[in-house]
């Protein structure tokens, strides 16, 4: 089997399994990004790459228009294409009230992968807020993920791992600190997205001497694909490890949510992937 | 498979960490890892430090192998801090400098006709391309916003002029896509991350208007490269942006 860099250097579709779990639908109102509700577009620019499945939540997440509207948006898109698009629930700290509430409708649509949170124009929060607990509560019970644009308080973060085991953080930028905390806190992952210095990431798996902590994201399709994979594919690492980090690392994520035995997401890749499922 | 013809490789040792390649040697290796073919090429050190007027070292690093090919970077000619613009140019000529770069953030002066006018009218008699940098040395590309007004004037103003816009801003394509509109003579990278911006430039304005340019060692070069192997274009599309329209624009230089 040719790498994962031999694939990228030709243009070929990858043939292991590639999961980005970073993604975004929806219109933009401060950018020209084209076509970018065009759904076949985006499945297109996929099947070109070789990505198996984009978990997406919306478009300027939780800080325009109507936050139903565009959850919608996203479910809708996953609805058309279930086993390519997987849909996070995106909340907002602007309405706390309403988040739980949101996050069950969603639920209710389908296959959801969790919740999504930024931090852009909107008020301060941790994973300590009173909001926050009936929305990890919910996450813990269904073995969901939470993804966060960052977590600007790492104690409260590391305190929330720890209540809330079951339930997988990521952090959605690239940070070698959240990579450090990942070794003493098993739900936790860093994703790769944006990670622009020059073999960032294959640097990072030779200081941590491991894969198992890192996600590929690349805020597609806002942006292009290859803004996750193109760190990856060129870098310094072994084999295994770009593997692990492309996909093979949310695989083992998605074996574990109770949905995915029964939706088909996984039909297909995991005998591609070989992984030991004891 | 597709090499590249990068039009923006730093070399030299540099002062705000990450990664460098203080060496033609350890650039060389860099462009290997990633397919890169030749690279117009600046001193980094120069570059962070503000040294205008001292060229010896990109000069000898570039001498040592064809792929490195040597760029300068230029400042409005009222400061005098570098040579007249005629004798500059001719210096340029001299010493195979086929491209200079202007990088209006990082050294502090405003890049339209006003400041530039006497160096862009040498260089637009010799068709040499000005590549236009706005980004900070610290700056992230994802909210840059180059000045698009000193851009416009300076473009319109010598429309014999290639200009390179690098540094575009990733999230631009609305200022992109007019100046790209409005001024043949301009040209971009691929900073523009936007989803479907290399198809849509091309689709608009033709292949002959991108430039591959991976930026290092600010970022990291596979951003670009990946894109393009990707890119839902032609064979011919692919390698005009890859690396023939920049061969073209050098090899136009009188």
């Amino acid at each position: 089997m040719k790498t994962t860099r031999e694939y990228v250097c030709a243009g070929q579709p990858l043939e292991t399994p590639f999961i980005d779990v970073h993604g975004h639908f929806g219109p933009w109102p401060d950018t020209f990004i084209p076509h970018t509700v065009d759904q076949g577009r985006i499945i297109a620019e996929m099947d070109r790459y070789g990505c198996d499945m984009v978990w997406m939540s919306a478009s300027n997440p939780g800080y325009a228009g109507d936050l139903a509207a565009k959850n919608d948006c996203v479910f809708d898109f996953a609805a058309a294409y279930p086993e390519r698009i997987i849909p996070y629930c995106t909340l907002s700290s602007h309405d706390p009230q309403n988040n739980v509430k949101e996050l069950k409708r969603c639920l209710a649509r389908g296959p959801c992968i969790g919740v999504k949170m930024h931090r852009y124009s909107q008020p301060s929060y941790t994973m300590r807020s009173d909001f926050m607990q009936a929305i990890l509560e919910i996450l813990a019970e269904h073995r969901l993920v939470y993804l966060n644009h960052v977590f600007e308080n790492v104690i409260d973060l590391e305190w929330a791992c720890d209540k809330y085991a079951d339930v997988v953080f990521i952090a959605g930028h690239f940070n070698p600190g959240i990579n450090d905390l990942a070794l003493s806190h098993p739900n936790l992952r860093d994703c790769t997205c944006a990670a622009m210095h020059p073999d960032a990431i294959g640097a990072e798996v030779q200081r941590l001497k491991r894969s198992d902590t890192m996600l590929v994201g690349s805020d597609f399709s806002q942006v292009h694909l290859g803004f996750g994979l193109g760190m990856i594919a060129y870098g310094n690492m072994a084999e295994d490890d770009k593997r692990n980090i492309l996909g093979n690392n949310a695989l083992r994520l998605l074996e574990r949510i109770p949905w995915s035995d029964t939706s088909g997401v996984l039909a297909g890749m995991r005998e591609d992937l070989g992984i030991d499922r004891k | 498979m597709v090499t590249f013809f990068d039009c923006e490789m730093g070399l030299g040792p540099t002062g705000l960490g990450g990664a460098a390649a203080p060496t033609a040697e350890a650039l060389l290796r860099v462009m290997g890892q990633y397919d890169i073919g030749s690279a117009l090429v600046y001193d980094r050190a120069a570059h962070e430090a503000g040294v205008f007027d001292r060229f010896d070292f990109i000069l000898e690093a570039c001498g040592t192998s064809h792929r490195l090919l040597p760029t300068i970077p230029v400042l409005p000619p009222a400061t005098r801090e570098q040579m007249p613009p005629a004798d500059l140019v001719a210096f340029c000529l001299d010493h195979g400098i086929k491209a200079v770069r202007a990088c209006p953030t990082a050294h502090n002066f405003i890049c339209d006709r006003h400041s530039m006018g006497r160096l862009c009218t040498q260089l637009q008699a010799r068709r040499m391309p000005l590549i236009h940098s706005s980004i900070g040395l610290r700056e992230h590309p994802y909210k840059h916003q180059p000045p698009w007004h000193d851009l416009r004037d300076l473009a319109l103003a010598f429309p014999d002029m290639p200009v390179i816009v690098l540094h575009t801003g990733m999230m631009q394509g609305r200022n992109l896509f007019t100046l790209l509109e409005e001024c043949p003579n301009v040209m971009a990278d691929l900073s523009c991350a936007s989803f479907q911006y290399v198809e849509e430039v091309v689709a608009h304005f033709g292949s002959a208007r991108l430039v591959m340019a991976s930026h290092f060692p600010a970022e990291d070069p596979g951003l670009y490269t990946t894109w393009l192997n990707y890119a839902k274009v032609d064979a011919d599309v692919r390698a005009n942006i890859a690396g023939d329209n920049l061969r073209r624009l050098l090899a136009a230089v009188v």
